[in-house]
């Protein structure tokens, strides 16, 4: 009924809120012995009056009844307090746990998940569960008291009478468990349904030039119409679901009343029971309509909630391939010279997607890369921070394989700069200082002046306090180029990665930079990749990799006297800017 | 994050908003009765239905309220006992009377008649249960119609709106949809339409229904006991004060909570997207403890929000049971003194339950209404406006081309700061392949853009055999056109749709399409071969394979007009020669207007248009052009010059 073991994995967090926890229960417990108490006051109360023996007591019985349901009002405040407090406050440790997890997690695993799957880990899969630690572990506990306290007294009142009445109850229970499950799927179709209307709205309004063109307006209008119809069927189907478990839950709680008139008015003509005790007796069934309708939707949260507890685990258990096992305490990058000794990268299973690479640099020097979309250069780049793990073959840095150094330790003296540039929703500054929270605003125009971005921030409403992405003004693909450029250099690192940065750059700007870059740091070990041939051409060594392999490597005039692509690629880059300047 | 970004004064770029759609979210609306008028407008054509639910509604409510009366009918007749019971049967009540003639005609004694002894009572209870149970027969049938009924209005109402609604979005023109996000465009016709569907199924019906369950319970009540049924009902001011009071700390915290974890979202979503760039920076820990900052403020936000509701359930109970209270208290004395039987009092008992509940009910659904009454406001302005291109009181017939296009001195810009197009003076004439050439940015497109009128020219005009364009009724001009864009649209229909594009050609004719442009192989090789339906974007598709469907597309459709951007993704050398000769067969005698990256397709076309910087600089064909040495001549070795020359 209940499945537990998914849950297992949280019992940590519920032990850090188990006194609130414990408390919440006995407050439970409390509670439901104040509201079994109304229905027994008030059947003592017709009691007095039926017998005619001390009248008199009812308005204080009446008193006594209040007095109960205002502790009991105490209590059950109290009690949503403190257990749905508690829940929330799991939610949120979980979810904080949830996120540090995942930011520690490497490339292969964000590649191989949706963005929206992982989001939905934090949103739907975190609250199913935060339902069923707070809420219906409530009701949960709530029925079993209920069921125990008020059944008891029914029971002493009468078993058969009790039997009888229990029995539509437990029918309410089981209709809500079946039919629950029923429309949760169908709702998932309706979800479906739904979606097919986004993407039909989506598909349509995107390629609004191509529908117009062949004049299909009328046509599409229909499609979405068939569409509504579909999903509105399916909505149907689920409002009947719904429509019947409604009518059935009224059904089985007013039988279980006609059962006690039947059953129980007989009784009170065989003089078995008194009217006092019929009294308390259909107070207490009342009370059981809802604890009972409550169980069903708490076996369909807990069933819910156990699948969104073993999607979280599944992430949870996710390790990130790289780690500190063979890390040095200590050990720091004190140069930064690289070298590659045949390496070799794949992703689990898939095709290889570089292979047996090497190179030497120096400190200081300049590696150049070059090759078309795909030929592995970005995942050459990614290995030297270990964001992703070479297959095999030895990276080494200032003679020490990589692997030696802790994660922290590599990536500090690390900077690289990615293709498509990402800002986050803040502040220009913020995103500048966003891996050097401390940089002082002269430091953030200092490196803003070498990435040649300083002027146009000026021009910015706010200056370096403006607020880019979402909510904030739209930088262009170069403006954010460099400022994601600037966030990397803040940090100081010994060496630069950078892939293809200055794509949407103008070649003037992309020399002034990088001349600039050289003057800053003479020590700075850099590897860039790029598109553009300019930004390599003073490499000290340029490499042309070929679907994951060296094709060429020399430098510029070495690679220009071998004519091979690289002098071709500069031949037709040469004539592309001659022709822009035309 | 400072102030002033959120100063409302500045001007934002329109292009921002879209991505604004968190803080949309949350943007409620007070009532409106405009809107609500305007809304009620959609359930007009349903009426019948709207009168059958309340129908069913006013009989379900005066059903509900008979039970209650059978069980103080049963305890003050069979069932009673004592003293004071014959005084009670001595006068019946007007229900008590209905039920003994029902006694009577079932051939049941009297109660209080001669020999009314404990065979007889038992029978009366049977009776009573039975009249019961077929009651609550009836009810259970009711009770399925009401809720099938009224979901089934709202559900018709909503797939109305939403077919206007995006029936309306395709008489807009392309300019609207550029100006328009496309996220933002779906959330009018999904989320929003879907939050008005609340209003009608859970809003205006079931308010009726609560209101008539309530009211019935006060005439009950008072019908009954007036002293008794005021002194129940003393509660009810607090009741609402109570109800009111909640209604507003509830909505203003649910905002909240929804503010914050909207907030949160993005920056997760954001965390999420830009993992590298804070492992890279090793930013993690500093990000977790904004993380955690902000879940924080989430938090604290719900637990405000968890004592507002904690406090309401219980104090709405207190005061139900303040009133029963107050009703034992008195009716102690009443029953004592004969004034009152026992079974009036289980009626007060069961009818202050019922009177409680529904007046709780009603503070949620106000909240319903506001979310609704945004979302609704939010289609309506789509629907206010309109960008349909004017269409000319006197359209002119379309003929076939006889004679040529002209761009006659155009000039274009799509904002005021970049002229795209100025000054362009060109022509094909019926039969022509013309090609157009020219560096990224240089006005390829909006040649496509004008010649098919997404937009009108600034200045100039263009012509088809010397008629302006606007003479014509836009629909009628553009069934001439074949298009095919660089960005194939392959969308996630089959084969056959995609081609078909809802023209209904008719299977042959789509074959026949398909053959025409080799790609009858590429169809054999689905497993469900025509109606193999394609992923989202034809990503199971290579680039090339997608350019040929959508040849199929333009080919189907027989146009008089070719219009082609082609692609210039590197293709492998079969698919090359596929599209080759796939292109031969389109441009056959048709006049066909080319931004053509293939060497092929320029060789062969009849002229070559060269665009620089949004003015046509040079007019020739290949061999002229390449004589001339400029601007053709340096792209044409830019391009293929190289030793790389695929052809």
């Amino acid at each position: 009924m209940f499945p537990i073991a998914p849950f297992r994995f949280l019992f940590p967090y519920l032990r850090a809120e188990r006194r609130l926890l414990a408390f919440g229960v006995f407050l439970v417990f409390v509670t439901s012995i104040f509201q079994v108490l109304v229905p027994k006051l008030v059947g003592a109360a017709i009691g007095r009056l039926e017998s005619g023996i001390r009248v008199d007591l009812v308005p204080v019985l009446a008193l006594a009844m209040i007095g109960a349901v205002l502790l009991r009002g105490v209590t059950s405040f109290w009690t949503r307090q403190t257990v749905i407090g508690a829940s929330r406050r799991i939610e949120n440790r979980l979810r904080n746990h949830l996120f540090r997890h995942i930011e520690g997690l490497d490339a292969s695993y964000f590649s191989s998940m949706h963005t929206g799957d992982l989001m939905s880990r934090f949103t739907s899969d975190v609250d199913g569960i935060r339902m069923v630690l707070g809420p219906a572990l409530m009701y949960a506990i709530q029925t079993a008291f209920m069921i125990v306290l008020a059944g008891g007294l029914m029971l002493s009142i009468s078993p058969a009478l009790t039997l009888y009445s229990m029995v539509p109850l437990a029918l309410l229970t089981v209709a809500i468990r079946v039919i629950g499950p029923k429309v949760h799927r169908e709702s998932m179709t309706a979800q479906e349904r739904l979606a097919d209307i986004s993407v039909h709205a989506q598909e349509n309004f995107s390629n609004a030039r191509v529908v117009r063109a062949f004049v299909v307006e009328e046509q599409e209008s229909a499609r979405m119409e068939r569409l509504g119809e579909a999903y509105y069927e399916q909505n149907m189907r689920i409002a009947r679901l719904r429509a019947l478990s409604g009518a059935l839950l009224w059904l089985f709680g007013d039988l279980a009343l006609i059962s006690l008139m039947g059953f129980g008015g007989y009784r009170i003509l065989i003089h078995e029971i008194s009217l006092g005790e019929f009294a308390a007796f259909k107070g207490c069934q009342l009370m059981l309509v809802w604890p009972m309708i409550a169980l069903g939707w708490v076996m369909n949260l807990f069933h819910r909630g156990a699948a969104s507890a073993e999607r979280l685990q599944g992430v949870l258990d996710a390790r990130a391939a790289v780690d500190d096992r063979e890390a040095i305490a200590g050990r720091e990058i004190l140069e930064g010279r690289i070298e590659f000794d045949r390496v070799s990268f794949a992703y689990d299973g898939g095709p290889s997607i570089l292979e047996g690479i090497s190179f030497d640099l120096s400190v200081g020097g300049t590696l150049g890369i070059i090759g078309a979309t795909g030929s592995g250069k970005s995942t050459l780049l990614s290995l030297i921070p270990r964001l992703a793990p070479q297959s095999s073959g030895e990276i080494r840095v200032d003679g020490e394989r990589i692997e030696t150094y802790s994660v922290e330790r590599l990536r500090e003296q690390i900077g690289m700069v990615n293709q498509e540039p990402f800002l986050f929703s803040a502040t220009v500054a913020e995103n500048i200082a966003f891996g050097a929270p401390d940089a002082s605003r002269d430091e953030i125009e200092e490196i803003s002046k070498i990435v040649r971005v300083h002027e146009e921030i000026a021009r910015f409403p706010n200056g370096y306090d403006q607020r880019v992405g979402e909510r904030g003004i739209t930088l262009s693909g170069g403006q954010k180029q460099r400022l994601s450029l600037a966030r990397t250099l803040i940090t100081r690192p010994r060496i630069l990665l950078l892939d293809d940065v200055l794509s949407s750059v103008d070649a003037e700007t992309e020399a002034f930079i990088l001349t600039r870059l050289r003057e800053w740091t003479a020590d700075l070990t850099t590897v860039i990749v790029s598109h553009r041939l300019s930004a390599v051409r003073h490499a000290d060594e340029i490499i042309v990799l070929d679907d994951g392999r060296v094709s060429a490597r020399g430098t510029h005039d070495q690679l220009m006297t071998e004519g091979g692509r690289y002098a071709e690629l500069y031949r037709k880059q040469t004539l592309e800017d001659e022709l822009e300047s035309l | 994050m400072t102030a002033e970004s959120e100063n409302p004064k500045r001007k934002k770029p329109t292009h921002d908003l879209g991505s604004d759609f968190h803080s949309e979210d949350v943007i409620d609306r007070p009532f409106d009765r405009g809107l609500a008028r305007r809304l009620l407008g959609y359930v007009r054509p349903y009426r019948r239905r709207v009168v059958v639910s309340l129908v069913i509604i006013v009989l379900g409510t005066l059903l509900s309220l008979i039970g209650p009366i059978l069980v103080k009918e049963a305890i003050d007749g069979p069932l009673a006992i004592g003293p004071k019971a014959e005084g009670a049967a001595a006068q019946p009540g007007r229900a008590a009377s209905i039920l003994q003639s029902i006694g009577e005609a079932a051939g049941l004694p009297l109660p209080g008649a001669e020999g009314f002894g404990l065979d007889e009572r038992t029978d009366w209870l049977i009776l009573i249960v039975t009249i019961y149970a077929l009651m609550l027969g009836f009810q259970f049938f009711l009770r399925y119609a009401e809720t099938v009924v009224m979901s089934a209005t709202g559900q018709l109402v909503m797939r109305d709106l939403r077919a206007q609604l995006f029936r309306h979005m395709q008489r807009q023109e392309v300019p609207w949809f550029h100006r328009n996000p496309v996220g933002r465009l779906v959330t009018r016709v999904t989320s929003d339409v879907e939050s008005l569907n609340e209003l009608f199924t859970s809003g205006f019906v079931t308010l009726a229904g609560d209101l008539l369950s309530i009211a019935g319970v006060v005439v009950i009540l008072f019908a009954y006991d007036v002293e008794l049924a005021l002194l129940s009902l003393s509660v009810t001011p607090a009741l609402f004060g109570i109800t009111v009071i909640f209604r507003k700390m509830a909505r203003k915290h649910y905002r909240e909570v929804r503010r914050r974890l909207a907030h949160l979202n993005a920056f997760t979503q954001e965390s999420i997207v830009g993992v590298d760039v804070i492992q890279v920076t090793r930013s993690e820990e500093r990000q977790a403890v904004r993380y955690r900052e902000i879940n924080g403020t989430l938090r604290d936000a719900h637990l405000r929000s968890i004592f507002w509701y904690a406090i309401f359930f219980p104090s709405v109970e207190i005061l139900s049971v303040v009133a029963l209270g107050l009703v034992v208290a008195r009716s102690g004395s009443q029953i004592a003194a004969g004034a009152m039987t026992f079974g009036e009092f289980f009626l007060f008992w069961t009818f202050l339950t019922r009177f409680f509940t529904p007046v709780r009910d009603l503070a949620e659904k106000y909240n319903l209404l506001q979310a609704a009454m945004a979302s609704a406001e939010r289609v309506f302005t789509v629907l206010d406006e309109n960008s349909a291109l004017p269409v000319p009181a006197t359209p002119k017939e379309k003929a076939p081309l006889t004679g040529a296009i002209r761009f006659e001195g155009v000039s274009f810009r799509y904002d005021a700061d970049t002229p795209v197009l100025s000054n362009v003076d060109f022509e094909v004439k019926k039969g022509e392949t013309v090609a157009i050439v020219g560096a990224t940015g240089a006005g390829k497109s909006t040649v496509v853009n004008l010649l098919l009128r997404f937009y009108d020219p600034d200045r100039g005009r263009v012509t088809i055999d010397g008629v302006d364009l606007r003479e014509f009724a836009p629909d009628t001009h553009r069934t001439r056109f074949g298009l095919v864009l660089q960005d194939v649209a392959v969308l996630s229909r089959s084969i056959a749709d995609n081609i078909d594009f809802d023209r209904n050609l008719g299977r042959d004719r789509l074959r026949w399409a398909a053959e025409q442009v080799n790609a009858g192989r590429l169809i054999d090789r689905q497993p469900h071969g025509f109606d193999e339906v394609m992923k989202e974007r034809g990503r199971t598709l290579s680039s090339g394979e997608r350019q040929l469907i959508s040849f199929a597309r333009a080919l189907a459709g027989e146009p008089e007009i070719l219009v082609l951007d082609e692609a210039t993704a590197s293709l492998d050398s079969e698919t090359e020669a596929l599209i080759q000769s796939a292109l031969g067969k389109l441009t056959e005698g048709r006049t066909s207007v080319i931004i053509a990256h293939r060497l092929s397709t320029i060789r062969n076309a009849d002229k070559i248009l060269v665009f620089h910087h949004g003015e046509l600089r040079e007019v020739g064909d290949h061999d002229a052009l390449i004589a001339k040495d400029g601007i053709y001549a340096r792209l044409y070795r830019l391009q293929f010059g190289l030793g790389n020359d695929r052809s």
